[in-house]
């Protein structure tokens, strides 16, 4: 029983992700209709500016004390992640979606293909295809301030110049951990250049699910309340009752529909920054499966409901561990290598059982 | 024994010669692959992203049944019966799942068949090596002829025919499939599937007749494809070939044969003159990727039912000869 | 019918048409058949981008001392002062022809062909990945173009590849013997090996852990993920359910590294063992701050003892501002061989002599070792290293080929 607890935590813990990219999902298809497969790549984008701004921005330097330079680097990559991407969605609203609205269903759908392979390459080139280790906080320290056995590992970054007169920057473990500092050792590293030793912190995969949790039970009842109680929220469902009425009604539709996308994109960007973090890597791939994931998270749920997406992520996140697990007791050796294609087999399931997924209203054929 | 015939004549087709010849290859391969995909998306008013997963049957059914009887039979044979066996695999497993597909409508069964692809390609990838050769995928023995540095030329003739004469024949095929009482059922329940039904058409039926028809064609598409490549592996039948396919279709006008394969012979043009740049070529060559993706939507938001829409190319040219004329007369006057 | 013909005709007659205007491609001149060209197919951007930065650095720098050396010779025609022709030693001039395969198989084999067919290469160099170089090798096998891979292991590969292809490094039959054996002398006699099923390289390699560690009496349990996997949990999970005294990753860097960087909490303290495919300079980014050890087996490591390496690793960091991985010196290495069969080659622009001359290749001293080619695998028989990984890779202890 233990051992399915594990499983089941595992799964829930990926399925707080696909949670949080399939609610722009299900918020955009709720209002206009659109599988909005660019949607994977506004969450890769935002991966990326998240992953700069914690790389480059130096905001752990800030002098507060720990934990609150590391929080405060994340809270910012985080906003930026989100702005970034909820921008990008409502440009590509703008620019791709918005002309083709009235081209029908196909030409929507193909366009949204479009977008997201324009999206991925236009990053392949500006970013490379390479994959990039995550930048791990780091906790600096003058070397005084260092003193008897270290905690940690310390490493120190020193310029290195090539004999072309590039610099490069290299890592070096300067003290291992237990290693004890005496001021002979200090001597030693100073006569070596190191003015200023870091600590890296490895964040645990756990910690950062246990925070998408939470921020998942934060966020959906956020949403939830934005579409049920205010103003806007009110629009939106008009619009995706009958935007054409909703129209006669004053309502203006366009600004409705940049509105979903911003917060659709905004919330898989901040899901795009948890993501990185999660797993450890960045590349201009990331968006492609979590992207369809999600997806597939939000028809299970019920596509255009928002309590469904987020069931939908948790249960698409625990059938793909625990019924591998299962399978795997049975006898099956090789069943987690296809948890994908485990995943796709269920979708095909509730499709054909229940098309329009466990929340989902039932469809109206208008003939 | 046509084979036979071809083998003393060693073509030496030169570097450009080959490259044509490979181009010519792949044309006439995504040509097959978009004018089955055109019965689904353009004639039967469906909407499939999983038909890259039939070419991927069809290639592994052909090298599966190559390998078990290369040796047993006379070569040419070899190909002949793989590429049935092929079609049969494709046939049945495009029925097994359009029974259950088919009756979701649009988005839903885009996505249900896009699934239905993935499942195809990690179910190959995770094979047992004996079997479909998992991620190493499979070598096809050559059975038409022995490939190697004199008769590679010959080898390259002899498929870009054969390929093309199957384009020629699918093509005409399915024109006269859509003119019979069937073809004209389905294009009806495309139009208006309730209507369709009330007139007496079994619409479900309807469907997965062009489903299963399509996913044959697909599925002959990957044997020849599987044979002329010497070996398939499973990440070759990814979702970009799907949108690559898809792009022809659109690009060529949906419900439109002939310019579906003139869009098939412009991109994979355009795709393989781009490899074959230097990388020093630089800005066009890095960024084509991009700029494929940036034709879709541009095309989409101008032209979303294609260049020429569904007319054929000889429709098009007659009309503008029509215009031409009309306007060098106007001139006269 | 005769009015589908008409329609035919018209879609044929613009594919004749652009046929005809588009294949007047010029042919570039070669500077007088003195100029070998060498088709380099390697993984300079996408998932395995390192090993074709690092491979290409290594070439550069061979290059470099090979033009310094100076290049070997071949006779030539030329116009004499009298006016007649008289054969003259010209030295040979190397054009390494680069292309990006993208770090994924089928950009491989394209790039094979168009090298082969469009480019005219008389010998190619390529890839990494075993998977990637299988889809050369087939073009190589079936053009009849010399091949070498730098860096491939898989055991198959040149069997498979024919008279014409060869590899400069230790294939996995030795390397899985080798983590095995190391393995068994630290006294970790049960181990969990992690598999993407996804590579042959993987499989491979681990299969021929599983083969040597269970004769010497050691247990193995076997756990699968695939190449486009981002969440380990599951498969971290099962590893650490086993307790195992040592954690076998077989794969490539930016699976492994993620993989062991997620599992700091759940193998806290569980030494780590892993096969070349984990020697690349982001290899300890990946991973992060673990408390693992982390050893891996490899074929060259930048601080070994002998003084070859120290001075090709000097100087490449002198060069480049990274200290060289094993790739660097199999792509070092691999120009070093690729020459030295030219040397002794009478026509080093005809395809199967130059590939005879390869497939002859004697006692090549390399910075990875020394490097014999023998006729039924083309697969030299050299020294392994263990190297710990800990803020960079750190040489541990060479294992000689014969032990």
């Amino acid at each position: 029983m233990g051992e399915f607890f594990d499983f089941f935590l595992n799964g829930l813990g990926l399925g707080a992700i696909f949670a949080f990219i399939a609610l722009g999902y299900t918020m955009v298809y709720g209002i206009i209709k659109l599988i909005n497969f660019a949607h994977g790549e506004f969450f890769m984008v935002g991966a990326y500016v998240g992953y700069f701004t914690l790389r480059d921005l130096d905001i752990e330097r800030v002098d507060l004390p720990q934990p609150f330079p590391i929080m405060l680097d994340f809270l910012v990559a985080i906003l930026f992640a989100a702005l970034a991407a909820g921008i990008l969605a409502v440009l590509t609203e703008r620019l791709a979606y918005r002309p083709v609205r009235k081209a029908g269903r196909i030409a929507a759908l193909l366009t949204a293909v479009g977008v997201s392979l324009l999206l991925q390459n236009v990053a392949r080139q500006v970013w490379t295809a390479n994959v990039r280790p995550f930048p791990d906080p780091k906790i600096f320290r003058t070397l005084d301030e260092v003193d008897g056995p270290a905690g940690t590992n310390l490493y120190a970054d020193r310029d290195f110049e090539t004999s072309d007169g590039d610099v490069v920057v290299e890592t070096q473990l300067v003290v291992s951990q237990g290693e004890t500092v005496d001021p002979a050792k200090r001597t030693q590293l100073e006569a070596d250049g190191v003015e200023e030793v870091y600590e890296r912190v490895t964040l645990s995969p756990k910690a950062v699910q246990n925070y998408v949790l939470l921020a998942l039970l934060l966020f959906a009842p956020i949403l939830w309340l934005l579409v049920k109680k205010t103003r806007m929220g009110k629009a939106m469902r008009a619009a995706s009752e009958d935007a054409d009425a909703a129209r006669l009604m004053g309502i203006n539709i366009n600004l409705v529909v940049a509105a979903t996308f911003f917060i659709g994109a905004f919330v898989a960007g901040i899901g795009g920054v948890a993501y990185i973090a999660t797993y450890g890597k960045v590349d201009p791939m990331i968006g492609f499966l979590p992207g369809l994931k999600a997806f597939v998270a939000a028809v299970i749920g019920g596509i255009g409901s928002i309590p469904g997406a987020i069931l939908g992520g948790l249960i698409l996140g625990v059938t793909e561990s625990v019924l591998p697990w299962m399978l795997q007791k049975m006898g099956w050796d090789a069943a987690f290598a296809w948890k994908d294609a485990i995943a796709f087999a269920f979708l095909i399931v509730v499709l054909v059982v229940k098309p329009t997924g466990i929340l989902g209203k039932p469809m109206r054929e208008k003939v | 024994m046509a084979a036979g015939g071809l083998l003393t004549l060693a073509i030496d087709l030169g570097p450009d010669g080959f490259w044509w010849m490979n181009l010519l290859f792949l044309v006439a391969i995504y040509a097959m692959l978009g004018l089955s995909l055109n019965l689904i998306n353009g004639y039967a008013g469906m909407f499939s992203l999983g038909h890259h997963g039939f070419w991927a049957i069809g290639a592994y059914g052909a090298a599966w049944f190559t390998i078990q009887f290369a040796g047993t039979m006379p070569g040419p044979l070899v190909f002949i019966l793989s590429c049935l066996f092929a079609m049969g695999v494709a046939a049945i497993s495009g029925l097994l799942i359009g029974l259950p597909c088919l009756r979701l409508r649009g988005d839903y069964l885009a996505i249900a068949t896009l699934g239905f692809g993935e499942i195809i390609r990690i179910a190959i990838q995770n094979s047992d090596k004996d079997v479909l050769g998992g991620s190493l995928g499979l070598a096809v023995p050559r059975v038409i002829m022995d490939v190697n540095r004199e008769s590679k030329g010959d080898f390259r003739v002899l498929m870009v025919g054969v390929a093309f004469a199957i384009v020629v024949l699918m093509a005409w095929g399915i024109r006269n499939y859509i003119r019979s009482a069937k073809g004209r059922a389905m294009l009806a329940v495309a139009q208006d599937e309730t209507a369709a039904g009330l007139l007496g058409i079994n619409p479900t039926r309807s469907k997965v007749t062009a489903f299963v028809i399509a996913s044959t064609l697909a599925g002959l598409a990957g044997a020849i494809y599987a044979h002329y490549q010497g070996n398939v592996t499973p990440l070759e039948f990814g979702f970009m070939e799907m949108v690559k396919i898809f792009l022809i279709v659109v690009l060529g006008g949906m419900g439109s044969l002939s310019g579906c394969v003139v869009a098939a012979f412009l991109l994979i043009f355009v795709e393989q003159w781009l490899a074959k740049l230097p990388p020093e070529a630089g800005f066009f060559k890095d960024w084509w990727q991009v700029e494929y993706a940036f034709i879709l939507v541009l095309l989409m938001i101008f032209r979303p039912r294609g260049i020429f829409g569904p007319r054929e190319i000889s429709d098009v040219v007659r009309s503008l000869r029509r215009k031409f004329s009309r306007g060098a007369a106007g001139e006269n006057s | 019918m005769p009015n589908l013909l008409r329609r035919w005709s018209t879609v044929v007659s613009i594919l004749v048409l652009a046929l005809g205007v588009c294949s007047c491609g010029g042919d570039d001149g070669d500077g007088g058949g003195t100029t070998l060209r060498v088709g380099v197919i390697l993984p300079m951007t996408g998932a395995q981008a390192t090993y074709g930065e690092e491979s290409w650095n290594g070439m550069q720098l061979a290059l470099e001392d090979l033009e310094k050396a100076g290049l070997p010779t071949v006779k030539v025609q030329v116009k004499g002062d009298d006016g007649k022709m008289v054969e003259k030693d010209v030295p040979i001039s190397l054009n390494l022809i680069l292309r990006d395969e993208k770090s994924t198989k089928q950009e491989a084999g394209t790039q094979a062909k168009a090298l082969i067919e469009g480019e005219s290469a008389h010998v190619l160099l390529g890839s990494v990945a075993s998977s990637h170089t299988k889809m050369i090798f087939q073009d190589a096998r079936e053009s009849e173009v010399p091949c070498i891979s730098p860096a491939s292991t898989n055991d198959t590969l040149t069997i498979d590849g024919g008279p014409y292809t060869s590899r400069i490094c230790f294939k996995d039959g030795f390397q899985g013997a080798v983590l095995a054996r190391f393995a068994l002398s630290q006294g970790w006699k049960k181990a969990a090996v992690v598999v993407d099923k996804g590579q042959d390289y993987s499989v491979g390699l681990g299969n021929n852990f599983e083969k040597v560690f269970k004769q010497a009496g050691g247990t193995v349990t076997f756990h699968y993920y695939v190449t486009e996997d981002s969440d380990f949990a599951n498969v971290i999970q099962q590893v650490a359910n086993d307790e195992p005294a040592v954690i076998f990753c077989s794969g490539y860097y930016t699976q492994v590294g993620p993989m062991i960087k997620q599992a700091k909490e759940k193998w806290a303290g569980k030494p780590i063992i892993g096969g070349d495919g984990l020697d690349s300079p982001d290899f300890f980014d990946l991973v992060g701050d673990v408390s693992n050890d982390i050893y891996l087996s490899s074929h060259f490591a930048a601080d070994a003892p002998e003084p070859e390496v120290q001075a090709f690793a000097k100087r490449y960091k002198d060069k480049f501002g990274k200290s060289p991985g094993a790739m660097a010196a199999l792509g070092y290495d691999v120009l070093f061989v690729l020459m030295d069969a030219v040397k002794r080659c009478d026509d080093p622009f005809n395809h199967a002599k130059l590939a005879k001359a390869i497939r002859e290749t004697k006692g090549v001293k390399g910075i990875t070792g020394t490097i014999t080619l023998d006729n039924e695998e083309r697969t030299p028989v050299k020294d392994a290293v263990i190297v710990k990984v800990e803020a960079g890779l750190k040489f541990h202890k060479k294992i000689k080929a014969g032990a």
